[in-house]
């Protein structure tokens, strides 16, 4: 009977490890491999040293620690709001403590700064895993919320209740399952280094502004509150998807090269 | 008639001009600064190098005068939504050589800095938002109130004894110091003493990045021991001149 419970408990825990994550663990996974194909030498080996394990492995630590209390306070970085007109508007979630973008400006002055600031290497890596996490965050879809409202509301997808986060969390997952991380992200990665160069200029507030136009697209597909949705939703939203992760990857390549690439 | 139809805009434009002038940023019209606080030099600095286009369109927001911004912050905290995260602002941190850290203050709400970056991006951003009347003069407070802090010598706390600069009956020292280097000149007499920088040296001033402003006050707490009359008088002047540079940003066509 003891051994059942276990087993129920363990399932129940898995499935919980499945919701987690914004992008899935298949998003942020391919976001982490894309920006490493950006990486130089320098940033490439000192990533390497760091994440034995490949810096993929890591991508969703942040979702699996983000209600412990030690690091509780990073459980707001996760998300952004904007206002009705898509325009990325920072003051629903500064009471929570901010968002994605308070989020980045944190882990980027600590990375900038690490030998000013004697961060051990726990810390640093603390640091890099939320920079892997956050970055994809903000280019996740679901993940700019249009406010008071946010998008968590029920509905049915495909015979079956769900919400619409959870949906659009889901599609990197149902466009590459078929596929390893390393393959998404060679397959994503078609820029020029003009376009690179260009996609990763601007502040994280202008980051922020371009991701919540993106995020349009998921309400032009199903309007807020639609209860039964599209049933073509993620062949329309996939190409958004795709490339909200081709950008996310590259400004992570770009930022993680800017830290560790001397 | 047609004659004093095509004079309006002049007219009214002298009107916001000499309104400007009345004002003198200190908020009072008070010509002479004895007791003047740090929050009024600032302001009168931050005036004197406005653009009038600015002044006129603060002056139509704050008929009082610039200096009196900074006070309207404390009706906001009386509101919930605001006052859920404004105090948590108001403080700074830096490690034992006087680098800005943020660390210690994130987990409690953030520090002068975020919420400088905060108001800012409402402010550079009023095409994007119609904000109703009583959020645009809270992003106008709050955003003075973090200039002030953010060149706040007293204000960076030595982690982790949070220790901060106080005189020894346990005052901010920054605003004791700023009494004593301003408090025997004129308002005149300060704004020749310290807003009299060239074109360039100003440039140079406005020129950094808010975490530049950050690190340059936890680097210029230390003298605050040593050389305090020169460290508060750069840091007031530097207030004065980002302030200006700010509001001219918003509100003076540039942006």
């Amino acid at each position: 009977m003891k051994s059942l419970r276990y087993i129920i408990l363990c399932a129940a825990a898995l499935a919980a490890c499945q919701n987690l994550g914004a992008w899935g663990s298949t998003g942020h996974k391919i976001v982490a491999e894309l920006a490493l194909r950006q990486l130089g030498t320098g940033a490439s080996a000192r990533i390497s040293a760091l994440f034995p394990d490949g810096l993929a492995e890591e991508a969703s630590w942040a979702d699996q620690h983000r209600h412990d209390e030690e690091y509780a306070f990073t459980d707001s970085y996760h998300t952004m709001a904007m206002n009705h007109d898509y325009a990325y508007d920072p003051g629903w979630r500064m009471w929570r403590g901010g968002d994605c973008v308070t989020g980045l400006h944190f882990v980027d002055y600590n990375l900038r700064y690490r030998s000013r600031l004697d961060l051990t290497d726990s810390v640093l890596i603390f640091n890099i895993r939320m920079l892997v996490h956050i970055v994809g965050d903000m280019h996740c879809l679901a993940h700019g919320y249009i406010m008071p409202e946010e998008n968590h509301w029920d509905c049915t997808f495909e015979s079956e209740t769900t919400t619409y986060h959870t949906v659009v969390d889901k599609i990197p997952s149902r466009i590459y399952k078929k596929v390893t991380a390393a393959d998404a992200a060679a397959s994503l990665d078609t820029y020029t280094d003009s376009q690179k160069q260009e996609c990763c200029s601007g502040s994280f507030e202008d980051w922020a502004q371009e991701c919540c136009l993106r995020d349009k697209v998921m309400y032009e597909v199903n309007p807020l509150y639609t209860a039964e949705l599209a049933p073509d939703t993620i062949e329309r939203l996939t190409p958004a998807a795709q490339e909200a992760l081709r950008v996310s990857g590259y400004r992570l390549g770009f930022l993680l090269n800017k830290y560790f690439n001397n | 008639m047609r004659f004093k139809t095509a004079l309006l805009p002049v007219f009214l434009a002298l009107a916001f001009i000499s309104c400007g002038k009345d004002n003198s940023g200190a908020g009072t019209g008070r010509p002479a600064s004895v007791g003047l606080d740090r929050n009024g030099i600032v302001c009168a600095l931050a005036w004197s190098q406005m653009s009038d286009q600015a002044k006129a369109r603060v002056s139509l927001l704050y008929p009082e005068g610039l200096s009196s911004v900074a006070a309207t912050l404390e009706d906001y905290l009386a509101i919930d939504k605001y006052n859920a995260y404004v105090p948590g602002l108001r403080k700074m941190n830096m490690n034992g050589r006087y680098f800005y850290d943020p660390n210690p203050t994130q987990a409690h709400g953030g520090d002068c800095l975020r919420g400088l970056r905060f108001a800012h991006y409402y402010l550079s951003h009023l095409d994007r938002f119609t904000l109703p009347d009583e959020e645009l003069y809270f992003y106008h407070a709050l955003l003075v109130n973090m200039v002030l802090d953010i060149h706040n010598l007293s204000l960076p706390a030595l982690a982790p004894s949070g220790s901060r600069w106080t005189d020894s009956e346990g005052n901010d020292l920054m605003d004791t110091v700023c009494s004593e280097a301003f408090g025997n000149f004129s308002l005149s007499g300060i704004l020749l003493s310290i807003g009299n920088l060239s074109a360039d040296e100003a440039a140079g001033i406005t020129a950094k990045s808010f975490e530049e402003w950050a690190q340059e006050n936890c680097s210029a707490s230390a003298g605050l021991a040593s050389a305090p009359e020169r460290q508060v008088r750069t840091a007031v002047q530097k207030a004065g001149y980002r302030l200006a540079y700010l509001f001219n940003l918003y509100y003076g066509g540039t942006l």
